[in-house]
């Protein structure tokens, strides 16, 4: 299991403070105590909006994933081992629960270009509101050009403030991969931000 | 340069431009941090690089993405709003900001829509009484002799009101009564009117109407009808 490796800027997300009342609220939570488990929602909850929504690029449905994530943490709060920080065990969830939408929805796209060509004329109300979201900033613009893992990328780098062994270990890949994956990412932000 | 040096610079520059998204982010360790200090310091390129990917990360850093979908969500709803049809209500309260708009920009102070408003009260309820006091007469002519006092049919067909003149005493009143063969069963009340019965069963007996018309002869007398449908003489 990974650790940090020299946080020379204690970020809101990294700082041994914040982790050690994370792992605090996990055990009280493990020990069946609602009002820890509300408490480490709450802290969670726009971090996690945010990183879900990174990946799938959509609102649609984050609240379930997200409640989806907490109630793996609610289940399985006495299978963590404190050799990760929380946000490593947390996010970790969070990514895979969010991938697997991504992954639905795209196989669910197919369907309906598959079966029903109509649907096509209707425009999708909740990518509306993202393009909403898009055109007040390049960034997002950007973003849409990544896969979901490259986003994932850098939303744990540059957001979540993650080092990249510990992307890894959530990733459940290579570090070289999460280097790669970083690459091809910082290539397309870099040109997005030239044409910005 | 050796072919061996530039194949480990080449790769030292790999390896340090892949570590910079974290040299950004401050999660390298020390050792890390001091191979790409010590390499940006002679590459150029990574030097662009850094600065660039600094942009994105103070980008994404500012970003307040929260923020951002929180204005779009609500662009969403105040869209659903608009289009929402106007409930009467709604319509209603337009309608009274418009009225009070319109009355409101006239150099009426709000002391005189009040007098005004209390004058139009006032006007409505006493054609509202009226209206309602006609109703109830049946509309029919009513005299002098008609008070406001409820109604009450005169069992007495005969029954005749009179008013004398103020200077009229009792004397003379008996008089008068007397020559029309009748007699005074009530009043004065306080409007002066006598009620006097018309004696029919008396031999000489006075037909009502030729009682009434002497009465209205006489000089002294201001007032004289029938009461057989009026109302109470009070």
């Amino acid at each position: 299991m990974a650790t940090s490796p020299g946080n020379n800027k204690e970020s809101i997300y990294a700082s041994p403070r914040m982790r050690a009342r994370e792992q605090q609220l996990i055990t009280e939570t493990a020990a069946g105590n609602e009002k820890a488990f509300e408490q480490l929602y709450q802290l969670y909850f726009s971090r996690l909006f945010q990183f879900i929504f990174r990946i799938t690029r959509t609102r649609n449905n984050i609240e379930e994933i997200i409640n989806d994530v907490m109630y793996v943490v609610w289940e399985k709060a006495s299978t963590y081992d404190q050799t990760c920080r929380p946000s490593t065990w947390i996010l970790g969830i969070a990514y895979f629960k969010a991938l697997k939408r991504v992954e639905k929805s795209m196989a669910d796209e197919d369907r309906s270009v598959e079966f029903d060509d109509e649907l096509d004329y209707f425009p999708d109300k909740s990518t509306q509101w993202i393009s909403q979201v898009e055109t007040s900033n390049w960034l997002e613009v950007a973003f849409t050009q990544l896969s979901a893992e490259q986003r994932a990328v850098v939303e744990m780098t540059y957001f979540q403030g993650l080092h990249y062994n510990e992307i890894a270990e959530i990733m459940q890949c290579p570090e070289n991969t999460v280097k790669t994956r970083m690459f091809h990412a910082r290539r397309i932000l870099a040109k997005s931000l030239q044409e910005d | 340069m050796s072919v061996n040096s530039k194949i480990n610079s080449n790769h030292e520059h790999r390896a340090v431009w892949s570590l910079l998204p974290w040299f950004i982010n401050r999660t390298l360790s020390a050792a890390e941090q001091a191979r790409v200090e010590s390499h940006i310091k002679t590459c150029i390129t990574c030097r662009i690089e850094l600065k660039q990917q600094r942009q994105v990360y103070d980008n994404i850093q500012q970003a307040e993405l929260m923020q951002q979908m929180s204005n779009a969500s609500f662009n969403q709803l105040k869209k659903r709003i608009e289009t929402q049809p106007v409930s009467q209500l709604a319509l209603f309260r337009k309608k009274l900001d418009n009225f009070q708009k319109l009355f409101f920009q006239f150099p009426v102070s709000r002391k005189s829509f009040a007098l005004v408003f209390c004058i139009l009260l006032m006007t409505t309820t006493f054609i509202f009484n009226a209206m309602h006091e006609q109703t109830l007469s049946g509309n029919e002519y009513r005299t002098l002799a008609q008070s406001s006092a409820p109604l009450q049919k005169s069992k007495k067909p005969n029954l005749i009101r009179v008013i004398f003149t103020d200077d009229t005493d009792k004397a003379q009143i008996d008089t008068i009564v007397s020559s029309v063969y009748g007699h005074i069963v009530n009043g004065p009340y306080k409007n002066g009117v006598y009620e006097i019965l018309i004696d029919g069963e008396q031999k000489y007996a006075m037909e009502t109407t030729d009682a009434i018309s002497a009465l209205r002869n006489n000089a002294q007398v201001i007032f004289a009808e029938l009461a057989h449908v009026s109302l109470s003489s009070e």
